[in-house]
């Protein structure tokens, strides 16, 4: 880091500004402590949670079901995104079922899931792995189609077939987008976890806010908040470092 | 028997929601072996669709595309207009593919590839991507791409339309450097004259629409060539006779809408 650059200094000292005069009015009933509790108040909560292990017992649970419901709903998103993507049949089959369960709000579906799967884990599991298909689908079949004509003939011209077609055409030639998908599939997949929790769960983060509000605890609301802005921050970054990585050829992605 | 490539009446239609657009009609010609055959024609004339059917990327309405002479089916490397390079693959990548899709080992596709690649003097760039690379580098690519796969016959669609002036030039004398050390039948397409008659023994002039063959014109130049260093007084003439020939047809283009 270039330590003349100070471009930084203005918003830090405005954010503490904020985090201060925060803190200031808890302590003196400028604003009503019960929604807004002092950020000194969240700390100590957050620090006591994690210390006392609520909050990390939570984060594995939450964790747990996110990692399982992605893998079982992005990667066959992923397989009949590329398949559709490839083949005419296949997609002319395929889209109208697509389209029309693609726009339906997945959570609308959760009480038809409970009953057929009941009110253990399956079912959140299956809300989860629902809500990352299909974005993973769609965009990787936009990325297969987006592949442009004159790379089809090259490919066509010198007889790629097979696995050499897929690893060196469509599998690289779709990256970018499958990619994205994953973005969109993990952010998806976050937002159901969390809500399917506070719904139907007694452990994990969503639970942990839920049970909090009910016992009008919101510091304790505010520091699973906390863990949960961390973890999309961190899937997300992690997520922005794979693609730079994975797609060097992208000019953009150079400068990191 | 010397091997030759023959086409017999050729004839290409494209159906389009307005009606069918005839590209090619009655085209016919022949070329033989280690020939150097140029085909100029005006933009829209049908010239790209003629280099497609004989690479096999598209199939003729009627007509013949036939090879006589040759052991076995001449292989056949295209050249593309816009290079065509994968972007996520690096330049000894891109080279080697068309060796990798003939099922050909690693070591050995990537030995061959590089040995192109220095003769196209772009060693230094092997582990780059393209887009790293300027257009003149890419379309030397493209070359090597084609030339590894060590075709009978090479196809050009308008290799070096998109490049400046002295780039073009340098490229032009590296190609016939390339076909005198390795010669091979060359089939290049280009709507440039003066770029059909500095390359090619001969000069195929096609005009549109339908495509077809206006005349057929030796070129009266020695090979080697020196481009570099060009005054060729009989240049001029035969680019005015080939210019009169198709200047019709590009007036005639001016006034109507375009194809696609």
């Amino acid at each position: 880091m270039n330590l003349k650059n100070t471009s930084w200094l203005a918003p830090t000292f405005f954010w503490i500004g904020i985090l201060l005069i925060w803190e200031w009015s808890a302590h003196n009933g400028g604003i009503a402590r019960l929604f807004f509790p002092a950020p000194s108040v969240i700390v100590a909560a957050f620090a006591r949670q994690t210390a006392n292990g609520e909050l990390v017992i939570a984060l594995g649970y939450t964790l747990a079901r996110l990692g399982l419901g992605l893998l079982l709903g992005a990667i066959p998103g992923l397989l009949l995104g590329l398949v559709m993507g490839w083949s005419r049949a296949v997609r002319v089959v395929a889209e109208p079922v697509v389209a029309a369960f693609h726009p339906l709000p997945k959570l609308a579906l959760l009480p038809l899931v409970l009953v057929i799967f009941g009110i253990g884990e399956q079912s959140k599991i299956v809300m989860i792995a629902l809500a990352a298909f299909f974005p993973m689908l769609i965009n990787s079949m936009s990325g297969v189609r987006q592949i442009d004509a004159l790379t089809w003939e090259v490919a066509r011209h010198y007889n790629a077939r097979g696995w050499i077609l897929l690893r060196r055409v469509i599998l690289p030639g779709s990256l970018p987008m499958i990619l994205a998908g994953v973005k969109l599939a993990v952010n998806v997949a976050l937002l159901i976890t969390v809500t399917v929790e506070m719904v139907t769960a007694r452990q994990g983060l969503g639970a942990t806010i839920w049970l909090a509000w009910q016992t009008l605890r919101t510091e304790n609301l505010y520091a699973a908040l906390i863990v949960i802005a961390s973890l999309g921050l961190i899937t997300n970054w992690i997520l922005e470092r794979l693609t730079a990585r994975w797609i060097p050829w992208q000019s953009d992605h150079m400068t990191t | 028997m010397t091997a030759q490539f023959q086409v017999t009446n050729l004839n290409k239609n494209f159906s389009s929601p307005r009606g069918d657009v005839i590209a090619l009609e009655g085209v016919s010609f022949v070329v033989s072996q280690d020939e150097f055959v140029c085909i100029v024609g005006p933009s829209g004339c049908g010239k790209s669709t003629l280099l497609r059917l004989i690479a096999g990327l598209t199939e003729p309405t009627g007509g013949i595309v036939n090879f006589s002479g040759w052991l076995s089916t001449p292989r056949r490397a295209m050249v593309f207009q816009d290079t065509g390079l994968f972007a996520w693959l690096n330049i000894l990548e891109n080279v080697a593919f068309g060796l990798e899709t003939q099922g050909i080992a690693q070591n050995e596709r990537h030995q061959r590839a590089s040995e192109l690649i220095a003769r196209m003097g772009l060693s230094d760039f092997a582990r780059h991507y393209p887009y790293e690379l300027s257009g003149g580098m890419r379309q030397r690519v493209a070359i090597a791409r084609a030339l590894v796969t060590e075709p009978d016959i090479l196809l050009m669609d308008e290799p070096f339309r998109t490049l400046d002036a002295q780039t073009r030039l340098v490229l032009q004398d590296e190609l016939l450097r390339l076909w005198r050390e390795r010669p091979m039948m060359v089939l290049f397409v280009t709507h440039d004259i003066e770029e059909a008659i500095l390359l090619g023994n001969r000069v195929l002039v096609l005009s549109n629409r339908p495509g077809h063959i206006l005349a057929e014109i030796v070129v009266p130049l020695e090979q080697p060539r020196n481009l570099t260093g060009r005054s060729h007084p009989e240049i001029e003439a035969l680019r005015w006779q080939i210019w009169k020939m198709i200047e019709p047809t590009v007036q005639a283009n001016l006034k109507r809408a375009p194809m696609q």
